[in-house]
Formats: structure tokens, C-alpha cells, sequence
């Protein structure tokens, strides 16, 4: 397994870069996450 | 709470995944897998605990079932204001999850060989990322994926494909 100089499973601050759309086709910023606590849960249809 | 999809298939397949679901938050498509790239995720289900500063205080993706009581008792500290200890710095493998990404892109304009040139390319890199094995599978068998997920056939595939372990 390797490491990437610039990936971090805990590299704060790269999630908050992320925005996503959502089912409909909205964006979404994740930094909107900021202020509170989160739960971010992963799934896949399969 | 939010949810997010690990789904290079993007909304078709994933709405009807939630429907007679009573899911309530937001639920976000990750086609090319930008959140488990950045979390060290290898497989769904999978999530982490964020801190409000945006700090991950948690991540997982062998235990992030509501069923496992590790993960119960860690959600409790934590929606209660409590500290978790710290985990250990997770290895990830980026390039594997670059490579896929740009496997998606292809996919995305339908550009279905290309897609699987590198999606395999990636699955080389890190033969025990199932996110991208299983998005090779679901490319090539969708009716081994929808409706209904066949994981007798994927053990079989695990097979044939020589890897050494169990399936997920």
C-alpha cells in the first residue's frame, strides 16, 4: 500500500473542498457541514 | 447528516435505491469516488464524524454499520459532545482513486472501453479496493448488480480473478 504525498484520510480541510450534486442536480459545498457536528455516511446501489 | 454515493452509474441507479427508504438528509452522487479518496475508503458502507471545525474526528469503512455497537457507542460520544480517541493516520492509496476517476470521466462520455482500460489499471494499484472492483463488475454485469445484488457470483468472480481473499 502506498501514500500519496498530497492525500491524507486525514487531511482536514479537503473534504471542505469537495461540492457534490445532489439526486436533483443541486450542489452541494461540504464546508456547509462547518459549524456542527457531522455524520457523513458512504453507500452504493450494488 | 448527509449521505453520499459511491456511484460511477450516477442517479439512475442510485435513486431507486432509496426508494420505501425514509431517508430524511441529504443524499449526495460521488461518481468517481472524491470523498473516499480523500477518507482512505476501499468499500461501502463506509462514513466518518466530522468535527464542527470540519476536522475528521472518525473514519471508517469496516464498521460503519448502525447495527455494530462500536460504531453506536462512538456515535453517542460524539452527538454528545464527547472526544474520541484519536485513530491512527489511515493509509490510502490516491493514485488507484485518480486513475478511477479518470475512468469515470471516460465513462461519463460514453466512452465505455477507455473506462475499463483504467478502472483496471486502478484495481492494480490497490487490488483491495472494492470500490473499484465492484464499479468493474457493474459496468460489465449490471444483472449481477440490479436488481438485486448476486454476491454468490461475486465470490466466483473473486475466483477466477485470482485474488487471495475473502469478498467483503
Amino acid at each position: 500500500m502506498t501514500r500519496d504525498a498530497d492525500s491524507s484520510a486525514n487531511g482536514l480541510g479537503a473534504l471542505d473542498q469537495l461540492s457534490l450534486n445532489d439526486l436533483n442536480g443541486a450542489p452541494f459545498e461540504l464546508r456547509a457541514l462547518r459549524g456542527c457536528r457531522a455524520v457523513v455516511f458512504c453507500f452504493a446501489s450494488w | 447528516m448527509i449521505a453520499v454515493a459511491q456511484d460511477a452509474q450516477g442517479a439512475p441507479r442510485v435513486a431507486p435505491a432509496l426508494t420505501g427508504t425514509k431517508v430524511e438528509f441529504p443524499v449526495l452522487l460521488d461518481e468517481d469516488s472524491a470523498v473516499a479518496r480523500v477518507l482512505g475508503f476501499r468499500i461501502v458502507p463506509a462514513g466518518a464524524l466530522l468535527d464542527a471545525d470540519g476536522s475528521v474526528a472518525y473514519a471508517s469503512d469496516d464498521d460503519f454499520d448502525i447495527g455494530d455497537p462500536r460504531l453506536r457507542a462512538r456515535l453517542e460520544t460524539f452527538m454528545s459532545g464527547g472526544r474520541l480517541e484519536p485513530q491512527p493516520e489511515r493509509p490510502v492509496t490516491g493514485r488507484a482513486l485518480e486513475l478511477f476517476a479518470q475512468g469515470v470521466s471516460a465513462h461519463s462520455e460514453g466512452d465505455e472501453p477507455r473506462a475499463l482500460v483504467l478502472w483496471r489499471e486502478a484495481l492494480a494499484h490497490d487490488p483491495d479496493n472494492f470500490l473499484i472492483r465492484s464499479q468493474i463488475w457493474a459496468a460489465q454485469h449490471p444483472d449481477r448488480f440490479w436488481p438485486v445484488v448476486d454476491r454468490d457470483w461475486q465470490q466466483h468472480q473473486l475466483i477466477k480473478e485470482g485474488y487471495d481473499g475473502p469478498l467483503p
